[in-house]
This record gives C-alpha cells, structure tokens and sequence, in this order.
C-alpha cells in the first residue's frame, strides 16, 4: 500500500516538533489515546497518511505495529510515556515538557498545540 | 510490591463509613467514586518517591499500565472538589486543588494523577493535589475511594449540591450513606460551606502533621 508522509507541526501555545510521519506496512497504525474515543486529529493523520487509526481504550495493538500516537495528556502521564519508547507523540493539548518522565520529551518525539491545520502532506 | 505500612492521616475505618461522626455535629461521607486496585505497574515505586500516583482504569493500554495504579472504577457521581477525600485503603487524603481536566479524565477514563503537595492551584491541568505529606501505597487489592463529606441533612442525590456534570459523567445518584429529605438548595450550599470550614479548620486541630 502507499502511503504518504505528513509534517506536524505545533500549534498556537504549543511546543517541539515538526515531526515527519510516514507510514509503513510494518508500522501503519495511527494509535490514538484521548478520552473519548478517536480524536479528529487523529483521524486528520489517518485520512492524510492513508495509516489506520486506533482506539488505544478500546483494544490492544502491538508497539511495533505503531506509526504514531496521538494524545490530550494534562502533563504527567501519557505525555512522558510515549517519548520515553521513542514513539513520535502528537498532543493535541498546548502541553511543555512536565511530569516525571520529563527528561525523555524531546522536539524530534514530541510536537504539542495540534489541531488539523497543522498537519500538512509532504511528498 | 510493599510500600510500607500506610500511616492514616484518619484514623476512621473503611468499615465503619456508614456514618462518621465529627467533633463538632454530624457528617455524613457520600461515595463518589468506588473501585478496588488490581494492578500496580513496575513504575509505580518510582513515581511513589517522587510524589505522584497515577491511575488508569481496566481499559488503559499496556504501556500506560506500566506507569499505574490500574482499578476497575466506572462511574464518578460528581466533579471532584477540594475538601473532596480521597482514600486509598486505610489512609485518607484531602483533597486541596482540582485541576481543569481531572474530573473529565477520572470520569471517562479512571484517570487521575494525585500530587501530595498541597497546592490549591495545581501544576497541571490533569492533576489533583492532596495535602501536603506522605503518599503511602498498600497492597494489590486495597480500594480507591473519593468521597465527599457533608452536613447530616445531605441527601442521596449528591447532584443535587454538585455543579452541573460534563457530558461525559455519569448522572446516576451517589451511593449515600444516608437518606433524608432534601431541603433548600440555598440553604444546603450554605450551610455545606459553613460547615466545610468548621470541618476543614477542626481536621486541622485534631489530625497529626505528615
């Protein structure tokens, strides 16, 4: 299948980033951990990419399998986690690096303040 | 996994909740939320040490178990508040600040980071602090509770004396340990703050430091 890569870039009051998201038949999962269900950003990524959104609450799907996460952490938990297993994390809340695993958020993992604008195709 | 003997800032059993009697008149403690721990990720020590509790509910997906208390809590009769307690086992916290998404996070999810530092403006928009202190951590098994303390007149419909629920709450009655007639509601939010105060300020009297 072919998929496309896509730029993300921080929204307004956000923080790091721009990630380049691409795909792959190994990794083709958009996994998304929001309350609520699949967020709109999420499924902006899904419909660029041509990637499969995910409901993390709903079922499980393997770490290998994940292309990137998308996320609305208050700042402590969901927001370390991720970059801590090197998976490129979207969070669609304007949250800067905070909580325990604080060391582990870096620009080239993290991007913050997304909304679907800020999601761009790139080829 | 043993964190050490919890040492309760109350020294008021689970068991006999029914109704607690405080120094100065009747309380009544309504359940807002009710759940027993089933699982305690490998991280959570870490976090333990440095102030922080996280809980996830049972839906939460393997990564995030790592770092979490994981229980199998469901409903959240209302918002969470500051004078709000939360017990974990014996040991009961109160509750100082609420942070902007705690409840929502508490409500859908069974999500709730608990920071022992006091703060009435909290850090972050997903915590909720508790009075400065020790966290203590019993065993698998132990339950988590919040529960919401209030005059003897309270009734069962703890909507009643809450702000209106996010859509995402669940809007079935608290679980009160009392039933009575529901006065005013003008009257009842005052004389639940009169008394909130009177309670906090002799809980400050009677309750030893840590």
């Amino acid at each position: 299948m072919a998929y496309k890569a896509v730029r993300i870039e921080r929204g307004r009051g956000g923080w790091g980033g721009p990630l380049t998201i691409r795909p792959t038949d190994e990794k083709n999962l958009i996994y998304c951990v929001t309350g609520g269900g699949i967020h709109p950003v999420a499924q902006a990524i899904a419909d660029a990419t041509g990637g499969q959104v995910f409901d993390g609450f709903r079922s499980a799907a393997p770490e290998k399998k994940i292309a990137c996460v998308v996320i609305d952490c208050g700042g402590t938990a969901r927001i370390g986690v991720y970059p801590m297993k090197r998976i490129p994390t979207i969070d669609v809340k304007a949250s800067s690096p905070s909580g325990p695993l604080v060391q582990f958020i870096k620009e080239d993992i993290f991007v913050s303040g997304v909304k679907p604008e800020n999601i761009k195709v790139i080829e | 996994m043993s964190m050490g003997k919890p040492a309760p800032s109350h020294p008021q059993s689970e068991a006999a909740g029914a109704s607690e009697v405080s120094l100065a008149t009747a309380t009544v403690l309504t359940v807002l939320y009710e759940a027993r721990v089933e699982e305690i990720g490998p991280m959570v020590p870490e976090l333990l040490e440095a102030g922080i509790l996280i809980f996830f509910g049972k839906q939460a997906p393997p990564e995030l178990r790592e770092i979490a208390i994981v229980h199998d809590g469901v409903t959240l009769v209302a918002p969470l508040a500051p004078q709000d307690i939360i017990q974990l086992g014996d040991a009961r916290y109160t509750v100082t600040g609420v942070g902007e998404v705690a409840s929502a996070n508490f409500s859908q999810l069974g999500h709730i980071v608990i920071k022992a530092n006091g703060a009435i403006e909290v850090e972050l928009p997903g915590e909720v602090s508790v009075e400065a202190g020790a966290l203590h951590l019993p065993e698998i098994g132990f339950n988590l509770l919040v529960l919401r303390p209030g005059q003897a007149e309270t009734t069962s419909e703890a909507s009643s004396i809450a702000s209106p629920l996010p859509e995402a709450l669940d809007q079935s009655p608290a679980e009160s340990l009392s039933i009575t007639p529901t006065p005013p509601q003008h009257h009842l939010r005052r004389s639940l703050w009169a008394f909130l105060s009177a309670w906090r300020n002799l809980k400050r009297r009677a309750t030893p430091s840590g």
